[in-house]
C-alpha cells in the first residue's frame, strides 16, 4: 500500500521516465509553436498584405487574429496536459518497473531473494519478466 | 566491413562549402536589386494605363477612381458614394535616406459630417475624409504594421495628429484644413521621417506602400477629390 502511495505521488519513476517525458513533451511543444507562428503568418500577414488597407486591416483581420490567438492560447496549455498526462501514464508502464526488475535481479544474484520476480498486470515488461521467471525457475531446478 | 573512403577532402569541402556561400550572397544581393525601386517614384496620372501599377482595395463598396490623362496637369479622380476603397501602391524604401513625399490634391466635395454626438459612442462615424494619402510601414508581425495618414479635413485644424478610431498603429496628420482652398489645386510636401518621429515617437522602418483614399463609408454621403502629382521618396533639398 505504501508503494501505491508512493508510486501515485511521485510525478517521474526515474531519470529515465523524466528524460523520456521531457523529450515527449519538446516533440509535442515545440513543432505545434513552430507550426502556429507559420500558419499565423501564412493566413493573418498574407491576408493582411493582399487588404493592404490599414483601416480594413484593422476591422477585418486583427479581431479575427485576436480570436485566434485566444483559441490557441487556451486550448494549446489544455492539449499539452492532457497529451503530457496521457504519455506520462503510459510510459510509466513502461520505464516504471525497469528500475524494480534490476533491483529484485540485483537481489536475486546476490542470494537475499528467491522466488519469482514481480510486476503488476499492466506493466509493458510482462512478457519479458514472464520469460525471466521461466528461466530462473529453471536455473534453480538445476 | 570495409567502409568506402570519403570522396571529397577537406580542401574540396572547402571550396564547396565557399561556393555555395558564394552563391547565397550573390542570389540575395540579386533578390534586394531585384525588390528595390527607382526613386523617386513620380506619378503624373497623365497616361491612360497610369493606374496599371496602382492596386485597388476594397474595404466598403467601392470608389470611383479615373485618371484624366491631360498632355499637361492630367489626375486622378477620386469619388466616393457611401463607400470605402484605396489605391496602394507597393514600393520599398527606407525614409531616412529619401524622405520626402509631395503631392497636389483638390477637394471638389467634403464627406456631410453631421454636427451631432456620434450614435455609436465613438467618431469612428466621423472618421470620413474627402482626400487622404497614406503612407504604410509594414512590419514581419502585421499588427504592428504602422501607417501616417495625411488628410484634408474641413473642420479639424491644419497639423493636428490623431490616432485613427480602427487601430492605435494607424496616425492622422491633418495637412490641409478647411473649405478656404475647396475647388483649388493645393500642393503638400511632407517629410515622413520626421513626421514618423513626431506621431510614434522613434525612428521608422522602410516604407512598404503608399495609397490614396477618398471615403464616405461612415458618414453615408458623398466626396470628391483630385490628386496629381505624387512624387515619392526624394531627398530634402
Amino acid at each position: 500500500m505504501n508503494s501505491v502511495q508512493n508510486r501515485r505521488r511521485r510525478m517521474f519513476a526515474n531519470k529515465l521516465h523524466k528524460q523520456t517525458l521531457s523529450l515527449v513533451f519538446c516533440v509535442a511543444l515545440i513543432p505545434t509553436l513552430i507550426c502556429t507562428v507559420c500558419l499565423f503568418y501564412l493566413i493573418f500577414g498574407i491576408t493582411a498584405m493582399q487588404i493592404g488597407i490599414p483601416e480594413a486591416i484593422a476591422y477585418n483581420v486583427i479581431p479575427a487574429a485576436r480570436q485566434v490567438t485566444v483559441i490557441i492560447l487556451i486550448a494549446l496549455p489544455i492539449a499539452v496536459t492532457v497529451i503530457f498526462f496521457f504519455v506520462r501514464k503510459i510510459t510509466h508502464t513502461i520505464v516504471g518497473p525497469f528500475d524494480r526488475i534490476v533491483r529484485e535481479l540485483d537481489e536475486i544474484i546476490q542470494g537475499t531473494r528467491k522466488g519469482p520476480i514481480v510486476v503488476r498486470k499492466n506493466d509493458k515488461f510482462l512478457p519479458l519478466v514472464e520469460r525471466v521467471n521461466v528461466l530462473l525457475e529453471r536455473l534453480s531446478k538445476d | 566491413m570495409r567502409y568506402r573512403k570519403t570522396k571529397f577532402s577537406i580542401n574540396q569541402m572547402r571550396k564547396v562549402v565557399i561556393s555555395c556561400l558564394l552563391l547565397c550572397v550573390i542570389l540575395f544581393l540579386s533578390l534586394y536589386y531585384a525588390m528595390s525601386f527607382d526613386l523617386p517614384k513620380w506619378f503624373p496620372f497623365n497616361k491612360e494605363n497610369a493606374l496599371d501599377e496602382w492596386k485597388e482595395k476594397v474595404f466598403k463598396g467601392k470608389v470611383l477612381y479615373a485618371v484624366e490623362p491631360l498632355q499637361e496637369g492630367g489626375y486622378l479622380s477620386a469619388k466616393s458614394q457611401s463607400a470605402c476603397s484605396g489605391l496602394v501602391y507597393r514600393m520599398k524604401f527606407h525614409p531616412k535616406k529619401y524622405p520626402m513625399i509631395s503631392w497636389k490634391w483638390k477637394v471638389i466635395k467634403f464627406p456631410e459630417k453631421t454636427q451631432d454626438k456620434p450614435k455609436k459612442g465613438g467618431w469612428l462615424e466621423k472618421d470620413d475624409y474627402a482626400a487622404r494619402v497614406y503612407v504604410i510601414f509594414p512590419s514581419w508581425i502585421f499588427t504592428s504594421t504602422r501607417c501616417i495618414e495625411y488628410v484634408w479635413d474641413e473642420e479639424i485644424p491644419a497639423e493636428t495628429i490623431m490616432t485613427s478610431p480602427y487601430l492605435g498603429n494607424i496616425k492622422l496628420i491633418i495637412v490641409e484644413s478647411g473649405r478656404e482652398n475647396i475647388g483649388q489645386w493645393v500642393s503638400e510636401e511632407r517629410n515622413i521621417y520626421e513626421d514618423y518621429k513626431k506621431v510614434f515617437g522613434r525612428s521608422s522602418g522602410y516604407v512598404g506602400a503608399i495609397a490614396l483614399m477618398t471615403d464616405t463609408d461612415n458618414t453615408l454621403s458623398t466626396a470628391e477629390a483630385l490628386y496629381t502629382d505624387i512624387k515619392v521618396g526624394y531627398k530634402n533639398e
